[in-house]
């Protein structure tokens, strides 16, 4: 028995390094498909939903609209030049 | 009331001071770090400024930001949200400066100015922070330093926080921006899309793109058509599919480069700055074809105000060439620039605008009546007392000796008379005096100066004592009453040298080395009232040469900003091969 135990603790310690090296491959791997999938479903909703979002504010942001329109002139709101001191203090 | 003004966190970091509506000091905080186009919080700039009114952090009532951070912000996303996944990187890096600093303008001055001091406290003093529009603060910057009653008003640079170009009006105090484009549809962008694909940095170089355009033609307007889509009243789009700058450092694309040609790589240090045929091309039609756009935009606004006068700032405001063919081909017959028109410029137009339109009013809240100022003098920035320049020049006078130079005080019709002849001699004199310029632009006081008409002189500017490409053209200044003679700028003043005109037969021929190979010049016009001296000086040089204009560069070498104090001068005097240092009345020779 002397001589076994070491053998046995030895043993032990060996299955709990490879219990230890697969459940850390596993947590990576768990974790590395959720990261992908949160960049996927964020590069989704961005690409869906934010070019529409986008286009509105950005109006024709690739090619010029052409000979339709007649002037890219964008009307400023008469908003804008109403200054107060407390429109000034906004920072936005 | 005292308000400070800052434009800051972008490039040209600067600081004004405007006290009861008078412009009292500006200054680029790069003069002070000696880095040039420093983007940080302007602190040695605002400190100067305070110093020059005797007024310290307790004095000031109201702090003036240049544009609002939020709405920039939000552009950042937008544009992130355009063009992803392409945009991702730049959005890393951009995202931490600006959470960490960008947004938090209030905390940033508290972080880099002194603290109130406890009695300001104890008074219950507190600073107030407004926040002014990018392209407000720049319409601002040039009307109300303008002196005009009303004026049409037109601003252009890359981008603010959306726009990228406005124009409106003003009468009286009362100023109204009635038109804009939005990014990404950019003449600044544009340009400096260009200034890229040429070798050259951005937000620094657009000049040297518009010196090289001299040397070419534009035949490339074909291939400009197919790249921006221009309307009859200047408006334009980008066509987004040839440009990288909303997702990449590089602002073109492998598109761009098959409609116009390879991309000349940034020279490196030592390396060949020649240009060939085809990029002086390119060149020529960039700046042709912003020249086209900004007359069109001119010539739509004055057919929409039916005012003569035309106020404009923003980058694009410093291309002294297009102002001079707005002025010559449009119906406006008053062109103003300020001298700091882009975004430096920005720190005095949020003041005068907050003083102007939201703060210089009665008790009951009626505004006070609107007095046209006219910027009194460029020479806004730090300056040094005659008393201080001769203790330096005493302290150094050993030294001085020691490496063999001549160091004498003089009179101040000696110093013009002993000045006068060494630019006669064909020698390049620095010259130092007083406050030093606000703006881009060597003025007359921190100015290398030589003979215009020695033909070797460009040659020798460039090579020997600014270290720079050899195609880049020098300005001359010029008395005012002599301006006409030689340049064709039909009467107007141009005060901050930004107008470029013709110049004269046979005056191009006998002034070769500040006529451009293209037969222009970026004139300085200087009269007695606006600089005594410098206008005595050219004045002289003018009984010795028969020509009253100088040659006039800033002083400095490439890569630095200009020089500041007496001890800057003096190293740039000492590592070039500048003959003379004029230093206030002092003079050091070689």
């Amino acid at each position: 028995m002397n001589f076994a135990l070491p053998v046995l603790k030895k043993l032990k310690k060996g299955f709990i390094a490879v219990g230890d090296f697969i459940g850390g491959i596993m947590t990576r791997v768990i974790l590395s498909v959720l990261y992908i999938t949160v960049i996927a479903l964020i590069w989704a909703i961005a690409k869906i939903f934010g070019k529409q979002f986008v286009d509105k504010r950005f109006g024709s942001r690739l090619a010029g609209q052409g000979a339709k329109v007649k002037s890219y002139w964008i009307h400023v709101d008469p908003e804008f030049n109403n200054h107060t001191l407390e429109k000034w203090e906004l920072p936005y | 009331m005292n308000i400070l003004g800052i434009s800051a966190l972008y490039h040209d970091s600067a600081a004004a001071l405007v006290v009861n509506g008078r412009l009292i000091a500006a200054s680029e905080e790069e003069r002070f770090t000696r880095k040039k186009f420093d983007s940080g919080f302007p602190t040695h700039a605002a400190k100067f400024c305070l110093e020059q009114a005797g007024l310290t952090v307790d004095d000031i009532d109201y702090v003036v930001f240049y544009e609002k951070p939020f709405e920039k912000f939000e552009r950042i996303l937008n544009n992130t949200l355009a063009f992803f996944p392409k945009s991702a990187k730049i959005f890393t890096e951009a995202i931490p400066v600006w959470l960490g600093e960008k947004l938090w303008f209030e905390h940033v001055f508290f972080k880099s100015m002194p603290p109130l001091s406890k009695a300001a406290k104890k008074r219950g003093h507190e600073i107030k922070f407004l926040y002014s529009d990018h392209h407000l603060s720049h319409a601002a910057s040039s009307y109300y330093c303008s002196g005009f009653k009303d004026s049409a008003i037109l601003t252009v640079d890359g981008v603010g926080e959306w726009s990228t170009t406005t124009m409106g009006v003003a009468h009286g105090a009362e100023m109204k921006i009635e038109k804009k484009l939005n990014y990404p549809h950019s003449l600044g962008l544009l340009y400096s899309t260009f200034t890229a694909f040429l070798g050259f940095a951005v937000n620094s170089d657009e000049y040297k793109v518009m010196g090289l355009a001299g040397f070419g033609k534009p035949t490339y307007m074909k291939q400009m058509e197919q790249i921006v889509d221009v309307k009859e009243d200047g408006s334009f789009h980008l066509n987004m599919e040839y440009f990288g700058f909303p997702y990449s450092k590089i602002s073109f694309n492998k598109k761009f480069e098959e409609l116009f040609g390879p991309a000349r790589p940034m020279p490196k240090k030592g390396e060949s700055e020649v240009c060939d045929e085809r990029q002086k091309n390119i060149a020529a039609t960039i700046q042709r074809f912003t020249e086209d756009i900004l007359i069109k935009q001119a010539q739509h606004l004055y057919e929409q105000y039916k005012i003569p006068r035309l106020c404009m700032a923003g980058g694009v405001a410093l291309n002294c060439v297009a102002n001079g063919r707005i002025l010559r081909e449009t119906k406006f017959e008053e062109l103003y620039v300020c001298p700091a028109a882009g975004d430096s410029g920005g720190a005095v137009g949020a003041a005068l605008f907050a003083h102007n339109v939201l703060l210089n009013k009665n008790g009951d809240g009626t505004p006070k009546a609107f007095v046209p100022r006219i910027l009194e003098t460029p020479y806004l920035g730090s300056g040094f007392s005659d008393k201080e320049i001769t203790e330096w020049a005493l302290k150094n006078k050993s030294y001085f000796e020691q490496k063999n130079l001549r160091v004498d005080n003089h009179t101040p019709q000696d110093l013009v008379t002993k000045t006068a002849d060494a630019i006669a001699a064909n020698k390049v004199v620095g010259w130092f005096q007083g406050r030093q310029e606000f703006g881009p632009r060597a003025l007359g006081h921190r100015s290398i100066l030589a003979n215009p008409a020695c033909k070797d002189m460009q040659e020798i500017l460039n090579v020997k004592i600014k270290h720079r490409e050899v195609f880049r053209p020098f300005a001359p200044s010029v008395i005012l009453e002599k301006a006409d003679e030689y340049f064709d700028l039909r009467g107007k003043e141009s005060p901050y040298m930004l107008l470029v005109a013709d110049v004269k037969e046979p005056h191009d021929k006998k002034l070769p080395a500040i006529t451009h190979i293209d037969g222009t010049a970026r004139v300085q016009t200087v009269t007695k009232h606006s600089e005594p001296r410098y206008y005595e000086l050219i004045k002289a040089v003018g009984d010795r040469t028969g020509y009253s204009v100088v040659v006039n560069t800033s002083f400095n070498v490439r890569g630095e900003p200009i020089v500041r104090t007496m001890d800057e001068a003096f190293h740039c005097f000492m590592t070039t091969d500048m003959d003379v240092l004029v230093v206030g009345d002092w003079v050091i020779e070689k």
